[in-house]
C-alpha cells in the first residue's frame, strides 16, 4: 500500500502544486468581478469622490485589460494591496484582522463539532422516532436562519438575557498587553492575564454560538447519515454479538467514522463559516477581514473602499481553498482506504 | 406519483415542509393577483401609524416611514420567491448542463475530455469563492436594481450544479442499462437525453428544493448589506431588515424585527424541510455528491453503495433481467 512516510510527502506535494492554477485562477476572477464588471467602475467604487481620486481612478481603469491585470498580480505579491480613500493601507488591517476571524471560525467550528456531532449520532440512533425530528428540527431551523437575523437576535436580544456582551473582543479595549496575534484570547493568556482570558472568551462565545448554530446542519446531517450506513455492517454487529454493550460499540466503533465526517465537514463548511463572518462581525463588532469586508464593499451604506474589497475577496478564496486542502490531507491520513501515490 | 406521496408520508416533517411549502405560494399567489383579500393597505402607501407596536390593526406593527410591516412583508413575499426560484433555476439549467457534458464526454484524450477538464477547473477556482462574498463584490460593481442582484448571485450560483450534475452523471453513465443502450446501437444524444438525464433529475431536483432556500437566505443577506434592491420601491426582507437598522429601528423599536424575520425564516425552513425529507430518500446518492469535489478527497463509494443505486436505477425491476435492454427507462 502506498502509505509510508514518503508516500505522504508526495501525497501533500501534489495537493500542495495543484493549488498555485487555483491561487491564480482566484486572482483573475477576483480582478475581473471588480475591474470588469460595470460600464463605469469609477462610478461605482467611488461614489461622491474629489476630482482628484475619480482622475486616478479613470486613469488606471483606461489602461489595457492585461497591464491592469499585470499590475494588480505585481502588486498582490509585494505586499502593495493599496489604500482605502481615506488613505489608510489595507495590507496591515487584513493582516490584523485574518487572526480575529480565524479565532472565531476556530471557535465556531469547535462548537459545530462538540454539538453537531453528537447530535448526529443521536439522531441515527432513534432515526425516524422523536429524537431525529427535534434535531432535523433544530439543525434546519439554523438553515433557516440568515446570518444578519441570527446575529441581531444573538446580539439584541439573547446577549442580554443571558447577561453576555454583545459586542466586541474585550469589555476594555485597547488591553493592556501587547497584542502578538490579534486572537484576543491567545493574546490574553500568552501575557499571564487571567481576568482578560476569561473576559476575551465571554466575548467570544456567542458570535461564535450564532456562527455555528447556523453552519451545524452539515456537521449533524453528514454524521447521520455516515451512522446510519455504519450500523447495520456487519463489523458492528460482530462487535455486538460478542457481547460488548451498545454505548462501547457506538462509540468505539461506529465513531472513528466521525472523524473522516470532521474533516469533511471542515472542507464543506469553510465557505460558509467565512461567508457568515461578514455579518456576525459587523453585528458584533468584532475586528475580523468580516467586519473589514463589509465595510469595504459599501455595507450600511458607507463609501466602499475598492483596494480592500478586492483584496478581501481574494483572500476569503484563499482561506477557503487552504481549509480545503488541510481537509484533504487529514483526510487522506485518517481513511486507511487512501493510496497516498 | 404513489411515490412521491410514500416520500412525504414517510416523516411527519417533510409533510409539514410540504404544506407550507404550498401555502406560501398560494399566498404568493393571492397577494400578486388580489392583495385586498390579505391586507387592507396597499404597498408603499403610508399609514397614519407611525412606528408603533403590535397591535390588531398592524400585527407586526409600523416602521418610521408609517407603513405597515404585515403588509410590507406581504408584497416582498412574490418578490423573493420570484428571485429566489430566477437564480436557483437558470443556475440548474446552466450548471446543469455543462455539468452532464462534463461528466458524460469525459473520456480523457478525447476533445469531449478536454472540455470537460476545461469545465471543471473553471468550477473549481469558482467554488473556492464563497458565494456570499464574491456576489456581494459583483453587486458593488453592478449597482442596485432587481436584474442587477439577480446576475450577482447567479455568477456565484451555477458552479454548484456543475459539481452536482456531474457527481450524478458519472454515477449513472456506467450502470448497465447504458451500456446495453450502447450496445444496442442507441445514439449517444439519445442515451443523455432519454436515460441519463431523466436519472439525475431525481437528485438534482432535490438539490434545488434545499437550495431555494439557501438563495433566498443569501439574497436577503445581500439586502441586509445595503446592497441589491432599493428597499422602498422593490420590497424585499433583507432590504427591509437594512432599512430598520439604518434608521436604529431595531434598538428603539425591536418588534421591527418580527417581520421579515419571520417571513424568511418561514420560508426558507419550509423549503429546507421539504428539500431535506426528500433527500432522506437518495441519502447514499447526495451524500456522496457533498463529499466529492473534483479536487476534494476520494469518494467513498461503498460496494453496498454501488449495488443500491444501480437497483434504484434498474426500478422496481431488478428482476427482470430484459429490463436492462433497449431503451426502456427505469425512470418512474
Amino acid at each position: 500500500m502506498g502509505r509510508s512516510p514518503s508516500d505522504l510527502a508526495v501525497f501533500v506535494a501534489k495537493r500542495l502544486l495543484q493549488l498555485v492554477p487555483v491561487l491564480i485562477g482566484i486572482t483573475i476572477l477576483t480582478f475581473v468581478f471588480t475591474h470588469l464588471s460595470t460600464v463605469n467602475p469609477c462610478a461605482q467604487w467611488f461614489p461622491h469622490a474629489d476630482p482628484t481620486t475619480l482622475a486616478n481612478c479613470r486613469a488606471q481603469f483606461s489602461k489595457p485589460l492585461y497591464v491592469q491585470y499585470w499590475n494588480y498580480l505585481v502588486n498582490l505579491l509585494h505586499g502593495n494591496w493599496g489604500a482605502s480613500v481615506q488613505g489608510r493601507p489595507v495590507y496591515p488591517q487584513i493582516a490584523q484582522g485574518l487572526p480575529a476571524t480565524l479565532e472565531l471560525v476556530l471557535a465556531s467550528l469547535f462548537l459545530m463539532i462538540v454539538i453537531g456531532i453528537p447530535l448526529g449520532v443521536i439522531a441515527a440512533q432513534s432515526a425516524g422516532r422523536w429524537a431525529d425530528h427535534l434535531v432535523r428540527i433544530f439543525y434546519l431551523s439554523g438553515w433557516a436562519t440568515p446570518t444578519y437575523l441570527g446575529a441581531v437576535i444573538a446580539a439584541i436580544f439573547v446577549a442580554p438575557y443571558l447577561g453576555l456582551p454583545s459586542g466586541g473582543e474585550y469589555t476594555n479595549t485597547p488591553p493592556p498587553f501587547p497584542q502578538y496575534t490579534h486572537m484576543s484570547v491567545v493574546d490574553a493568556l500568552v501575557a499571564g492575564n487571567l481576568s482578560y482570558t476569561g473576559d476575551a472568551l465571554v466575548h467570544l462565545i456567542l458570535p461564535a454560538a450564532t456562527l455555528a448554530f447556523i453552519n451545524m446542519g452539515i456537521a449533524t446531517r453528514m454524521t447521520r447519515s455516515s451512522m446510519l450506513e455504519v450500523l447495520p455492517l456487519d463489523y458492528v454487529k460482530s462487535a455486538r454479538m460478542k457481547g460488548l454493550s451498545d454505548f462501547l460499540v457506538m462509540y468505539k466503533h461506529a465513531l472513528r467514522n466521525a472523524l473522516i465526517t470532521t474533516t469533511t465537514v471542515l472542507g464543506v463548511t469553510a465557505g460558509g463559516l467565512l461567508a457568515g463572518t461578514v455579518v456576525i462581525e459587523t453585528v458584533f463588532r468584532w475586528p475580523g477581514i468580516g467586519n473589514y469586508a463589509y465595510y469595504a464593499i459599501g455595507g450600511g451604506g458607507n463609501t466602499p473602499n475598492f483596494d480592500g474589497a478586492v483584496a478581501v475577496v481574494a483572500v476569503f478564496a484563499v482561506g477557503v481553498v487552504v481549509a480545503n486542502l488541510i481537509a484533504d490531507i487529514l483526510y487522506g491520513v485518517l481513511d486507511p482506504r487512501v493510496d497516498w501515490r | 406519483m404513489r411515490t412521491f406521496w410514500n416520500v412525504l408520508r414517510a416523516n411527519p416533517l417533510t409533510l409539514v415542509g410540504f404544506v407550507l411549502v404550498v401555502l406560501i405560494a398560494l399566498t404568493a399567489l393571492i397577494i400578486t393577483v388580489a392583495p385586498g383579500l390579505l391586507t387592507p393597505y396597499r404597498s408603499d402607501v403610508a399609514t397614519n401609524a407611525y412606528a408603533q407596536a403590535p397591535s390588531w390593526a398592524h400585527p407586526f406593527g409600523t416602521d418610521g416611514g408609517g407603513l405597515d410591516i404585515y403588509s410590507e412583508v406581504l408584497y416582498a413575499l412574490p418578490f423573493d420567491l420570484a428571485i429566489a426560484f430566477a437564480i436557483a433555476g437558470v443556475a440548474l439549467v446552466a450548471g446543469g448542463a455543462l455539468g452532464l457534458i462534463a461528466g458524460f464526454w469525459d473520456r480523457p484524450g478525447s476533445v469531449g475530455g478536454a472540455v470537460s477538464v476545461l469545465i471543471m477547473r473553471i468550477t473549481d477556482i469558482f467554488l473556492a469563492f464563497p458565494s456570499l462574498i464574491l456576489a456581494l463584490a459583483i453587486a458593488v460593481s453592478l449597482g442596485r436594481g432587481v436584474l442587477q442582484l439577480i446576475v450577482a448571485v447567479l455568477l456565484t450560483w451555477w458552479p454548484y450544479y456543475v459539481r452536482l450534475a456531474r457527481g450524478e452523471t458519472l454515477a449513472v453513465k456506467h450502470l448497465p442499462y447504458v451500456t446495453a443502450a450502447r450496445a444496442a446501437g442507441v445514439t449517444e444524444g439519445r442515451i443523455v437525453l432519454r436515460h441519463v438525464l431523466r436519472n439525475i433529475l431525481e437528485p438534482v431536483i432535490v438539490y434545488f428544493t434545499l437550495d431555494v432556500g439557501t438563495v433566498l437566505v443569501t439574497l436577503s443577506t445581500i439586502g441586509y448589506v445595503g446592497l441589491g434592491v432599493n428597499y422602498p420601491i422593490t420590497p424585499e426582507w433583507g432590504s427591509m431588515m437594512s432599512t430598520y437598522q439604518n434608521a436604529g429601528l431595531i434598538t428603539s423599536d425591536p418588534w421591527t424585527v418580527l417581520g421579515p424575520g419571520v417571513a424568511i425564516f418561514v420560508t426558507v425552513l419550509a423549503f429546507s424541510l421539504l428539500g431535506d425529507g426528500l433527500r432522506d430518500v437518495l441519502d447514499p446518492r447526495s451524500r456522496r455528491v457533498l463529499a466529492g469535489a473534483s479536487t476534494g478527497g476520494p469518494t467513498s463509494t461503498s460496494p453496498a453503495e454501488r449495488k443500491e443505486e444501480a437497483d434504484e436505477a434498474l426500478g422496481r425491476s431488478k428482476d427482470l433481467p430484459g429490463a436492462a435492454l433497449g431503451e426502456g427507462s427505469p425512470a418512474p
